[in-house]
């Protein structure tokens, strides 16, 4: 036995690495599917039995831009560069907003308690965790009196709302972990509470802000009621206006809906990989640490 | 703490001074005030109207008459059931599967990294974009599952004809989605188990099953029943999926209490009942975080 | 006029009350130590003195201002924090130089004196880093030059040196002693260890719930404790503290039934104020005040040797003695054995009494 190594606690070797990766891509293999259909052509994409080795081709992406309905007719704008436009002006803009409004809300939640501070917090998860439909059909009465439905200004005011919940909640776990001797040592240097916010502490949160800002980004990207119900054509995002395609005029053209979906999923894709430290606590809005 | 009048400071440094905390959070309150306080008040007016938003008729003052009617309506009773099936099996196997993967990831392995990346990205997916997968899998003649079925059986198989097949369809999507979830706070409660208890455990001589009940349960026991009170909170309002893969087909058979309140808003306009109906589901959501969060805070005072 | 002055000053949290009625001077120079165990409000006393706690009642003065209403950045203090507190974002230099700013010192005057510092506390190869790159003793040299790169009126110090190894403790000791000593200033330094405040402090304020049980020198506090609480929590091993009954005086001398025997000790009663015989005293007797006797006598106690501990130069001996504990250290531990019977001497000049509440009796 002593030619045996013993492997250290917490290790596991290489036979480990193969078992896992056979496992990871078959989870992985619905996304991976999806992005080789993209790829390939009309009648690829609908090859009895499934092909796995074709010629890759880039038509598919073309046609998402613009493509003729029939045969010879001319290539018509589908109008998705606009749909591609407004899904990443309206999420960046309203994260943008969430953000400001949310990290000064999640700091003053964290240093300078109000009376029922927690109340105040319960308040604010439960309107993330609610149905949504309750409050659309108000909203929906609301934007229809100001006009707000189907206008960029109203999107955003509506998804900076709805990220204003998780963004004040991330903040508000990643201020809770800075040692407040910190900022009571800035305080004793002469340091006025404005220039503890920006030099001290928001420098110490720089991680935190640009995780929270990467999901609110995705969930805005990915939200799809919202949108459906209170967007009109001029401000229709990407999930919205695949939605309609699954079932409307592009049939069983599978090449070119994989081509929409990978051109949606790629982003959100790469960003992931970018969490890596923080997904727990992205995913369950900054309750969960480790 | 309330500071007290100083005699170096203006009016104005005062007033900020004392009004520090409520000054910070009232952008954010007001927005919500605005887009979900308000809206829920009006939500709550509304449940007790007779009102039809897309007609042009007066909204009628009705007392209880839609919370009478909505619980008293075996439709909404059977759609409580469908959706109390698809929460139980759904969480119930995202709790098996995340739990499978997390001991897969528990221990460090080369390329461990890139592979869990890859098992998370489901979960960052949207439902919208999910569902457009499953159909394009479930597809009657070209879909993945139908051919791979057929390919054994001989047999063409649609698996959305039948209500079985459709509510195992879903949950199959559900649980790919969203079992990376349960494995992430698996897993944090797994490394947050103290290497020395393992040591010692290994000195004397536990075995696998002994060591992972005394040592290792013990410390994602917390985690786990968040998990469950998480996706609970989240499955009970899955809308998206069952609309985009379904649409509560065949029959009503996937209908779940979500999509029933989507129509009866936004396609039947009753508006009012459906307020009622919202009502019922914001107090059991209430209930649910109230819960989560007792437990979240249990769990924090014991790390 | 002393520098730091508190006045009856209070802290309540809700119905606790962390720190009750506390009066205290520190003069310029002077280097005051709070010394107690955990939770006895050392820490809430300097956060008052601070600003980053409001005082419930009582007057701080600092510099001969009452400062209860001013922020920190108001009352001329500076402050070394017990995890150093330094700015993770800014570089050594920065962080030194941070105080500076509130003073719109200039930017060459700035310089000059980060690097004075840095000279003075050795800092000079890491000014570039940042904190998280400093070896703990390096961000605790960083923590004390932000604090004495300014000239305030006093110095605040929570723990100072809690966080380090011991040989580096030891180190740091002397450092901050002899930088203390060049400083000149009215200094408060919270700490939990006597070794720590009978080494730094020129004196020390021993705290416990709330309360100032002693001020004194650290060879006052050490040669005649204020009572039963200071007696115990000062010197190591703890000094013995023997409930002890008095006796009818033999020949003017006092008499005491401690551990179940009688002791004579060269005491003369007739000038002291001492209960009358049949109460019970406190006879305090510290660990190193006893002589070994070959043979008993009136004036010695005897007892059983349970355990015996090699200190390197001495020897701590457990014994038991009319059913309690008695802890003595000999010069010397040869001959000692388990469960053979030892007879000891106290020192007579070396003895503290102290009355039925525990308060020391003058001699």
């Amino acid at each position: 036995m002593i030619f045996r190594r013993k492997r250290e606690i917490g290790k596991a070797g290489l036979g480990r690495t193969a078992f896992a990766t056979v496992i990871s891509l078959i989870y992985f293999f619905p996304v991976l599917w999806i992005i080789l259909t993209a790829f390939k052509s009309y009648a690829d994409a609908l090859a009895i039995p499934p092909k796995f080795i074709f010629e890759p081709t880039l038509e598919n992406f073309y046609s998402v831009f613009s493509r003729s309905y029939s045969a010879g007719a001319e290539a018509v704008d589908t109008g998705f560069d606009l749909f591609f436009f407004n899904s990443i002006f309206i999420a960046g803009a309203s994260v943008l907003l969430a953000l400001i409004i949310g990290t000064v809300a999640a700091y003053g939640f964290s240093r300078h308690p109000l009376k029922g501070n927690d109340t105040y917090m319960f308040i604010i998860l439960t309107t993330r965790m609610l149905p949504p439909i309750i409050v659309i059909i108000p909203i929906f009465l609301m934007f229809r009196v100001t006009g707000f439905a189907g206008t960029y200004h109203g999107m955003i005011l509506l998804y900076s709302a709805f990220n204003l919940p998780f963004t004040i909640w991330m903040m508000k776990s990643f201020f809770d972990e800075l040692p407040r001797e910190v900022e009571d040592a800035a305080r004793m240097d002469g340091s006025s509470e404005w220039r503890i916010f920006f030099k001290i502490c928001l420098p110490q949160v720089k991680a935190g802000i640009a995780a929270t800002a990467v999901f609110g980004l995705i969930l805005t990207w990915n939200e799809y009621l919202f949108s459906l119900l209170l967007g009109g054509r001029d401000v229709r995002t990407i999930p919205v206006a695949m939605a309609q395609t699954i079932g409307g005029d592009i049939g069983v053209r599978w090449g070119l809906l994989a081509a929409i979906e990978t051109l949606f999923l790629i982003p959100v894709v790469l960003v992931t990989f970018l969490l890596q430290n923080q997904f727990l606590r992205g995913v369950t809005f900054g309750t969960i640490k480790r | 703490m309330t500071p007290r009048a100083a005699t170096e400071q203006t009016f104005l440094e005062r007033f900020f001074a004392r009004n520090r905390g409520p000054l910070l959070v009232s952008p954010a309150i007001l927005v919500l005030v605005l887009m979900n306080i308000f809206p829920l008040l009006w939500s709550f007016g509304l449940s007790f109207y007779n009102y039809r938003a897309n007609r042009m008729k007066e909204p009628v003052f009705i007392w209880f008459d839609n919370y009478a009617k909505v619980l008293s309506d075996p439709v909404v009773w059977s759609r409580f059931q469908t959706t109390a099936v698809f929460v139980a099996i759904s969480v119930l196997l995202q709790l098996l599967v995340g739990f499978l993967l997390a001991l897969m990831f528990e221990k460090r392995f080369p390329g461990r990294r890139v592979l869990l990346m890859l098992v998370l990205t489901p979960m960052m997916l949207s439902f919208v974009a999910v569902g457009a997968f499953f159909r394009y899998y479930y597809e009657p003649t070209f879909g993945l599952l139908s051919q791979a079925v057929k390919a054994i059986t001989g047999e063409p198989f649609i698996v959305l004809q039948t209500p079985v097949g459709a509510i195992g369809a879903i949950i199959f999507a559900d649980v790919w989605m969203w079992s990376p979830f349960v494995m992430l706070l698996v897993l944090a409660g797994l490394v947050s188990v103290p290497k020395h208890l393992y040591e010692a455990a290994e000195i004397d001589r536990a075995s696998w099953w002994r060591r992972f009940r005394t040592i290792t349960f013990p410390y994602i026991r917390g985690l786990l029943l968040l998990a469950v009170l998480f996706r609970t909170i989240e499955t009970f309002k899955l809308f998206d999926a069952v609309f985009l893969i379904t649409e509560g087909g065949p029959g009503t058979s996937t209908e779940t209490i979500g999509v029933y309140v989507y129509r009866v808003a936004f396609q039947y306009f009753r508006t009012g009942e459906s307020a009622a109906l919202g009502y019922i589901l914001l107090f059991a959501v209430v209930v649910l975080t109230n819960l989560y969060l007792f437990f979240v805070q249990r769990r924090a005072k014991e790390v | 006029m002393a520098d730091i002055e508190l006045r009856g000053l209070t802290k309540r949290f809700g119905k606790m009350v962390a720190v009750n009625d506390v009066d205290l001077d520190v003069e310029a120079g002077e280097v005051m130590c709070l010394l107690g165990p955990s939770g006895c409000g050392k820490t809430t006393t300097l956060r008052m003195i601070a600003g980053l706690e409001w005082a419930s009642a009582g007057d701080i003065m600092i510099g001969g201002r009452r400062v209860n209403d001013l922020p920190p950045k108001k009352r001329d203090i500076a402050m070394v924090f017990q995890f150093y507190a330094l700015y993770p974002s800014l570089t050594v230099a920065e962080n030194l130089a941070f105080p500076l700013h509130a003073e719109k010192a200039s930017p060459e005057d700035i310089k000059r004196r980060v690097a004075h510092i840095a000279k003075l506390l050795e800092l000079d190869h890491a000014l570039d880093r940042v904190p998280g790159r400093l070896a703990e003793g390096e961000k605790q040299r960083v923590a004390v030059g932000r604090a004495i790169i300014r000239d305030p009126t006093c110095f605040l110090f929570d723990e100072p040196l809690s966080r380090l190894d011991i040989a580096l403790r030891q180190e740091m000791r002397s450092q901050i002693k002899t930088l203390l000593t060049g400083l000149k200033r009215a200094t408060v330094i919270v700490t939990h260890d006597q070794i720590e405040a009978l080494t730094i402090g020129n004196r020390i304020a021993v705290m416990r719930d709330g309360f100032i049980e002693q001020v004194a020198t650290p060879h006052d506090i050490f040669a005649s404790p204020a009572n039963v609480f200071v007696a115990g929590f000062i010197g190591t091993p703890q000094m013995n503290l023997l409930a002890a009954a008095r006796l009818p005086d033999t020949k003017g001398r006092l008499t005491l039934n401690v551990l179940e025997q009688p002791l004579v000790l060269d005491i003369a009663t007739a000038n002291r104020t001492l209960p009358p015989p049949g109460q019970v005293i406190t006879l305090g007797i510290r660990p190193r005040a006893f002589e070994p006797m070959s043979e008993a006598g009136a004036d010695t106690l005897g007892g059983t040797i349970d355990v015996i501990e090699p200190l390197g130069a001495e020897t701590l001996v457990h014994l038991t003695a009319g059913g309690e504990d008695l802890r003595v250290v000999l010069a010397r531990g040869s001959g000692l054995r388990p469960r053979s019977a030892l007879r000891l001497r106290p020192i007579v000049s070396q003895v503290h009494l102290f009355d039925g509440e525990g308060r020391r009796i003058e001699p």
